[in-house]
């Protein structure tokens, strides 16, 4: 359970405007720089949760990364606001023009980015579903213990997983960066946010991560759009507390583990 | 325990000692060494409380993200009650008549939001106060019309008691007492109820092992919701002390989640006094070192670290450690100290 996760969202963000619009490399090359980088930090903060003093202190391993990640979260995102006080705004836009439906405006920079989205989750879920690296991940999450006998490696697995998902997130602050700005307060919401969303989906299943992000992408939405965006925040964290208070589960949630 | 003879122990030394430097520090020291020493110490005492309830939800076993929304609902309800004027809504209470409505209020906040929040456990229960918390600040920047959204409401008048102001600011020291008065109230309803017999092992069989105990019969849920609601409302005393001590009240200042985790198992879990400690000392190091206020969270955060790696047990129970370290025969800790 990584509470950083959003943290590295905020990375890939400013390593966006900080390899693309200030040092002005190519678009393509800052991200492959990107991946790198959040690769190699993503490795290493692995690394460094696995170590064994984690468990002595709180108990469990679970609860003790929590708690390092959070403030390991801390930690990037003050390291962030120091290294990046100038800059207040991404003057970057990568595609201009709008497309026009109906009586709408939606902008080409974020058609592009839902097109990105698509492609990722799709490779994500074809990884998970059809390789074997991917299907030996699935298999650890639903019963360690067997996924082990029959000879998959627990610590190449797990590590694995984790640096997708921090190349992922850093991937999506990157291209986010040019469509919205880059807001450091908002990375708590965030991390909540992106927290629900698994769990409400079901930890364990893509597909339920998938139509959680969906359901609460609208909730937020439809309330913004009645009532503005700063209650939009409190309508989609109660829904989701509340949602979490009465179905534990999730939505396709395998099994609720008590950690 | 009343068994045991009164013995002048270590830890009573360091309690002794921790509140006659708190009282004599504003009279000894003099000029703008007293005024940044009254200043530290003044919130380092306000987080001594704040440290001390959190302390209390560790007791079952439960870490809590949400602490730092009870302070913000004890501060505003005091900050909304007692504006007298160029507030939104002018109700001008008294000071001192808002500490327990504020007090109240949190607990029927924290009540609910206990019981939702309790029946699940460990990583799930994290979590889910820590969405509480942002759920507070969110309905505090939003609900501009009682609370002023993100700037917050900027005219709490300082308590006043017959004639004496006990303002906070100008070095005035009134308030440094009336703060110490309070968390010395709050460390004695804390240890009354710690030093229950009943409390101290029922509290110690949910933190071991919370399904055990409930098979032999113990209320889990009834404690560990008792605990939390108590140590929500000392957290809405906090609040109400941090509106009158500023004169303000403003959403930033509260919500740090991970400060009062810092304070306890950074200062010691298991003992009284640890949230004491760490509150006293995390909260004064970094305004003496000067570090500048961009880096603080990295300071917290690699303390948490480094108390989690290095010693588990937090600055309380360095005393013990030495103890068995330096000593000549098998030392027999006691199972709970003071």
């Amino acid at each position: 359970m990584n509470m950083a996760h959003a943290s590295f969202y905020a990375m890939g963000a400013y390593l966006c405007i900080g390899l693309y619009a200030v040092a002005r490399l190519n678009f393509f090359l800052a991200l492959f720089i990107a991946v790198v980088v959040m690769a190699a930090g993503g490795l290493l903060i692995y690394w460094f949760l696995s170590g064994q003093s984690l468990a002595k202190t709180i108990g469990s391993r679970p609860l003790g990364i929590l708690l390092t990640t959070r403030a390991l979260s801390y930690v990037l995102i003050a390291a962030l606001a120091l290294g990046f006080t100038s800059v207040s705004e991404p003057a970057i836009t990568l595609i201009y023009g709008q497309w026009q439906i109906a009586d709408t405006n939606i902008a080409f920079d974020r058609l592009v980015f839902a097109g990105i989205s698509v492609v990722l989750v799709a490779a994500l879920f074809s990884f998970i579903n059809y390789t074997k690296m991917g299907k030996s991940i699935k298999a650890l999450m639903q019963n360690r213990d067997a996924a082990v006998i029959m000879g998959i490696n627990p610590q190449r697995a797990s590590a694995i997983a984790f640096i997708i998902g921090t190349i992922m997130a850093a991937v999506g602050g990157f291209l986010m960066a040019p469509i919205e700005l880059a807001d450091l307060a908002t990375v708590d919401a965030l991390q909540f946010k992106v927290m629900m969303v698994v769990i409400i989906g079901g930890i364990g299943s893509l597909n339920g991560t998938i139509a959680a992000a969906f359901i609460l992408g609208f909730i937020e939405s439809i309330a913004a759009a009645f009532w503005g965006t700063s209650w939009s925040t409190v309508v989609v964290l109660a829904f989701a507390i509340t949602f979490f208070a009465i179905r534990p589960k999730g939505l396709f949630g395998y099994r609720y583990r008590t950690m | 325990m009343k068994e045991l003879p009164l013995k002048l122990t270590g830890t009573k030394i360091t309690v002794i000692v921790i509140i006659a430097v708190l009282f004599f520090v504003p009279i000894m020291l003099s000029g703008p060494l007293q005024l940044r020493f009254v200043d530290i110490l003044q919130m380092g005492m306000i987080w001594v409380i704040m440290a001390s309830s959190y302390r209390l939800i560790t007791m079952t076993g439960q870490l809590s993200l949400a602490h730092g929304a009870w302070m913000a609902i004890g501060g505003y309800v005091t900050a909304v009650l007692s504006t007298t004027s160029g507030g939104l809504v002018n109700y001008g209470w008294n000071w001192w008549a808002t500490i327990p409505i504020a007090i109240i209020v949190t607990g029927i906040c924290a009540l609910p939001i206990g019981l939702i929040c309790l029946r699940v456990k460990g990583l799930y229960f994290i979590f889910m106060t820590f969405g509480i918390a942002l759920l507070a600040q969110a309905i505090i920047t939003s609900w501009t019309s009682a609370t002023g959204g993100t700037d917050g409401i900027a005219s709490v008048p300082s308590p006043t008691l017959g004639s004496i102001n006990f303002s906070g600011s100008e070095g005035s020291t009134a308030y440094f007492y009336l703060t110490f008065a309070f968390m010395l109230i709050a460390l004695l309803v804390i240890w009354r109820v710690e030093s229950t017999r009943l409390i101290q092992l029922t509290d110690q069989a949910i933190r071991q092992n919370d399904n055990l105990a409930s098979s032999v019969g113990i209320r889990v849920a009834k404690y560990k919701v008792l605990n939390f609601t108590v140590s929500a409302m000392l957290a809405g005393l906090c609040g109400s002390l941090i509106a009158g001590y500023n004169n303000a009240v403003a959403p930033s200042s509260y919500l740090e989640g991970l400060l009062p985790i810092v304070y306890v198992i950074g200062g010691g879990r298991e003992v009284l006094i640890g949230p004491v400690v760490g509150a006293l000392a995390f909260s004064g190091l970094p305004e003496l070192f000067g570090i500048p206020t961009g880096y603080e969270p990295i300071f917290f955060a690699s303390i948490l670290i480094i108390i989690i790696t290095i010693l588990p047990g937090g600055l309380a129970s360095i005393p013990s450690i030495l103890r068995r370290r330096f000593s000549k025969k098998e030392v027999i800790m006691p199972s709970q100290w003071v």
